[in-house]
């Protein structure tokens, strides 16, 4: 047999080296090409190449009904002139600040919190709890927080009637506007991270703790030294993967307030979205698009290069 | 002021340990309550009759139900059209996302080919670029070719998905690979090893793919609002948009019936949910534990 073989040749070379080494330089098997094919034949088509389209319409103007028209750099000295392209990137800043943190303080809590050996039954229950949302699409999910924040008959404010306060414009306040979109995103996207920090938090040994208890340390130093250093990878990922969705967020706003009101909790994706498909001014909206791309990309290098850098560990 | 704890007897019941256990408790029943409530106020709301939903004080148990929302929403509204397409959309996404990304981890895991590396991180090279940069040239491109308002205008554009050939990948790196040696041995092509022995290996990656891209395709919002112009090939998320309340009304009625859309959208993926949570929150974990 072929393994044999190369073993006997191996052995009367003489080597010293446990691996068998192939006879050759590594081999170009043309079955790899065509393992890949496939998926690379969508990748170049449905990814590539609007990629580079996309990134070539942006120097044009174009109404879909005429001719593009060449203009450079237009489009995109347009989007940083324009007041509304910096207001909505600032809303889409401010939902990511204001989410991320949410998601993954909470995410971790909740993971914590349904982590724990006791109340078996009770944490089973807390976990469905808390991930169900997950699994609510968009559009019902925001048609339903429209519903819970509504001004005058939504629940909320009936409670917060009771309490003896004054209603809360949940939808309707400026100022307030984009935190209860947090809200509704929180609700719904906390099981994720949950999920992801349960994960972690499962694979710690136990013996860690033991350790630790007997070396004397209390609860909080148990968890600064042991838990989190832990899940700070599972950290990472939710961090990343939150603020590059919130970077992106468009459902949301859509359907709770529809970017109201006066604008405030209007997406930079909303805009594209307007610009693009509703007023067609295709490479304008391209161009915002790949704005948005770079800024997305900056804030990812960002992070990771501060996620990164661990603390003495 | 620490003191080394002495071996704990198991069965003391001290205070300090009787308020911790309550505490858990007690933390445990406030955010269920608080999570499960916004879910039952919606089924509660849609089986409210028109006259009841704007009660005051708002009921969690309507005193009178109707299945009134139910139907008007179900007469007006091609809903089952809708999820049918969803599910239609979904499917052949998952599907064809299963057969590239697993023939194509498998290659960049197992069989050694000129230009792997290069091609392997061009590839991923996608996972930096937000879907959105492409919704344009992709509905333009889908339009000239007829492709617009289809159901393969639809699934397409999601089966290229980077993170899913990236776990496929990382999978099959880690598969032992005796049984794969023994077989080659024994004679099996490429295909043969990879059909026979190392995807009836791959069920915690397959699953969790498929997870993955039938949630991302079934929760997709954007991109169907823009290639899908028409009942016939609208999914859920875009068709159940027509009929929430507008904005600027108080519109007693519709709040209703969109609650009743609502619950007629979330019934089924809580079910399936319910059913299988164990897969479906592993799925996730696995995804995220190799990002």
């Amino acid at each position: 047999m072929e393994s044999e073989a190369r073993l006997g040749a191996v052995a009367h070379a003489g080597t010293q080296t446990a691996a068998i080494k192939p006879r050759t330089r590594p081999r170009t098997e043309l079955a790899g090409y065509a393992f890949v094919a496939p998926y690379l034949i969508f990748w170049v088509l449905f990814l590539f190449a609007p990629v580079v389209y996309g990134f070539w319409i942006s120097f044009h103007e174009w109404d879909i009904i005429g001719e593009p028209k060449w203009v450079g750099l237009q489009n995109y000295l347009d989007a940083l002139t324009t007041p509304e392209f910096w207001n909505y990137m600032r809303n889409t800043i401010l939902f990511a600040v204001l989410s991320v943190p949410a998601l993954t303080v909470l995410g971790l809590a909740f993971a914590l919190l349904v982590n724990q050996r006791s109340a078996k039954t009770m944490t089973t229950i807390a976990r469905l709890a808390f991930f169900a949302p997950y699994v609510i699409m968009v559009t019902a999910m925001g048609t339903l927080w429209r519903w819970i924040f509504d001004t005058n008959f939504g629940v909320i404010n009936y409670y917060i009637g009771l309490l003896g306060f004054n209603r809360i414009g949940w939808l309707s306040d400026k100022n307030i506007a984009m935190v209860s979109v947090v809200i509704a995103t929180t609700w719904w996207l906390v099981g994720y991270g949950m999920v992801i920090f349960l994960a972690a938090l499962q694979d710690i040994p136990e013996e860690l703790y033991e350790a630790g208890k007997l070396d004397g340390a209390n609860t909080p130093q148990l968890f600064w030294h042991i838990t989190l250093p832990a899940v700070r990878p599972a950290a990472v990922f939710v961090i990343i993967s939150s603020m590059v969705g919130a970077l992106r967020v468009f459902g949301q706003p859509y359907q709770i307030t529809g970017g109201g009101p006066e604008g405030v909790t209007q997406s930079v994706v909303m805009y594209i979205y307007l610009e693009g498909f509703q007023f067609f001014h295709l490479g304008y909206a391209s161009a915002v698009a790949y704005l948005l791309f770079v800024v997305t990309l900056i804030f990812t290098v960002v992070q990771l290069k501060l996620l990164r850098r661990s603390p003495a560990a | 002021m620490l003191k080394a704890p002495a071996a704990q007897p198991k069965a003391s019941l001290t205070p300090r340990r009787l308020a911790s256990w309550a505490l858990l408790r007690l933390a445990l029943l406030l955010f269920i309550a608080l999570w499960a409530a916004p879910t039952i106020w919606m089924y509660s709301t849609a089986l409210k009759p028109e006259g009841q939903v704007l009660k005051y004080p708002p009921e969690w148990l309507p005193s009178t139900t109707t299945l009134e929302n139910f139907q008007l929403v179900f007469a007006n509204f091609p809903i089952l059209r809708w999820y049918l397409n969803d599910v239609i959309t979904a499917c052949s996404a998952t599907v064809l996302v299963l057969i590239t990304g697993s023939l194509a981890g498998y290659a960049f895991a197992r069989i050694p080919f000129r230009f792997k590396e290069v091609i392997f991180y061009g590839i991923m090279l996608a996972l930096l670029v937000p879907p959105e940069v492409t919704f344009i040239p992709l509905f333009l491109g889908f339009s000239e070719i007829g492709l617009a308002n289809t159901y393969a205008g639809l699934f397409l554009p999601l089966v290229p998905s980077a993170f899913a050939l990236f776990l496929f990948r990382d999978f099959f790196e880690q598969l032992p690979k005796d049984l794969e040696d023994a077989a080659r041995v024994d004679g099996a092509g490429r295909f043969g090893v990879y059909w026979r022995i190392v995807l009836p290996l791959s069920t915690p990656v397959l699953v969790a793919v498929a997870i993955l891209t039938f949630m991302t395709s079934w929760n997709n919002f954007m991109w169907p609002l823009i290639i899908a112009s028409s009942d016939d090939t609208k999914t859920l998320p875009v068709g159940m948009n027509q009929f929430a309340p507008s904005f600027s009304t108080v519109a007693a009625v519709g709040y209703g019936l969109g609650m009743a859309g609502t619950s007629i959208i979330a019934t089924p993926a809580l079910l399936v949910f319910f059913l299988l949570s164990r897969q479906f929150m592993r799925g996730v974990s696995f995804t995220g534990l190799k990002g």
